[in-house]
């Protein structure tokens, strides 16, 4: 694996944010079986893998992860961060028992907090632009979010000891 | 009439699997092809960017042809494999099975190369039946570990 060109805000940015988001995953009390919320985070970050895998490469080059257009030991640490963004999605549109307009409310939120996150990460230089734009990532995270909102719901329904408790209408 | 058989295979091999009788578990259907996506474009990432020892075709239906390959049809593949290991009952009706499967592996990326959509630079054959076993042993390990929590939560029992 290529190691950073230099370690700095950009490598610390997702250091912080795996043990902040993983220590919040561990802490908030369980509400699914363990196989459900490793699915949940593997579909959040192989949908992230592959999504940068078409749309970052050296042939269709909009962004660049980390320090270059390589695919770096950071990079895998960076799909690694998505993987609690899924678990917290799920994790609340369970808890809050949504239904109907708040669902859609939810994804809207949850699209406003991932864009958020992702100014920071632009700021960090976790991603460099090269033609792409934040409003692009709002749309995709609008999509995203409510397919993995489905997802999820799909994994309820599948799951023995979760069968039952999908009471939500989506 | 290249990228039109790529296209009818990826069609086949994705409604073939949907229409079979599964001897795995949905969930651990859907465990193994989420796993396998992310290993199997982090594996072409390796050797298409950052060692450079294959270069792909940049016209337009070969690049796609090539995205198929490894985001469709090589993950299905080794779905079919771990699927058809499940219904094996002895060892050595499995280790001929893993043996096909490194085959029938091999077999897609040498049609790869053979209609110029990969070309090898410092990279054979057995440099890529090492790679595909490093891969296949890699996802066997997750998918016992996966199926152990599985068994623990009472969703399989064998």
């Amino acid at each position: 694996m290529i190691l950073p060109v230099q370690f700095d805000k950009n490598e610390w940015f997702v250091l912080i944010g795996l043990v902040i988001f993983y220590t919040a995953v561990f802490v908030l009390p369980k509400r699914f079986p363990l196989s459900i919320s490793i699915l949940v985070m593997l579909f959040t970050l192989t949908i992230a893998r592959i999504s940068d895998h078409l749309l970052s490469t050296s042939d269709i080059n909009f962004y660049n992860v980390m320090d270059s257009g390589k695919y770096e030991l950071f990079d895998v640490f960076v799909y690694i961060l998505y993987g609690p963004f899924g678990y917290f999605l799920a994790y609340f549109y369970d808890k809050w028992k949504l239904k109907g307009m708040m669902i859609q409310l939810y994804v809207i939120g949850g699209t406003v907090v991932s864009s958020c996150i992702e100014f920071l990460a632009v700021h960090y230089h976790v991603f460099d632009y090269k033609g792409w734009a934040l409003p692009y990532s709002f749309c995709y995270y609008l999509v995203m979010l409510a397919l993995t909102l489905l997802f999820f719901r799909f994994l309820q329904n599948t799951h023995p000891s979760m069968k039952g408790t999908n009471q939500h209408s989506l | 009439m290249k990228f039109t058989l790529i296209v009818i295979l990826a069609i086949l091999l994705i409604t073939t699997f949907l229409l079979l009788k599964k001897s795995l578990h949905t969930l651990e259907i859907i465990f193994l092809f989420l796993l396998l996506e992310f290993l199997s474009t982090s594996y072409f990432a390796f050797l298409t960017i950052n060692y450079e020892v294959w270069s792909v075709e940049q016209k337009k239906n070969l690049f796609i042809f090539f995205h198929l390959y490894k985001v469709i049809i090589l993950p299905l593949l080794y779905l079919y494999y771990f699927h058809f290991y499940s219904l094996m009952t002895t060892r050595l009706k499995k280790l001929l099975l893993t043996l096909i499967a490194i085959l029938a592996f091999l077999s897609t990326e040498y049609l790869l190369v053979e209609w110029d959509v990969i070309i090898y630079k410092d990279w054979n054959y057995w440099m890529s039946i090492l790679g595909q076993a490093i891969l296949l042993g890699l996802v066997f390990v997750l998918r016992l570990c996966f199926r152990s929590i599985m068994k623990k939560e009472g969703v399989v029992h064998s």
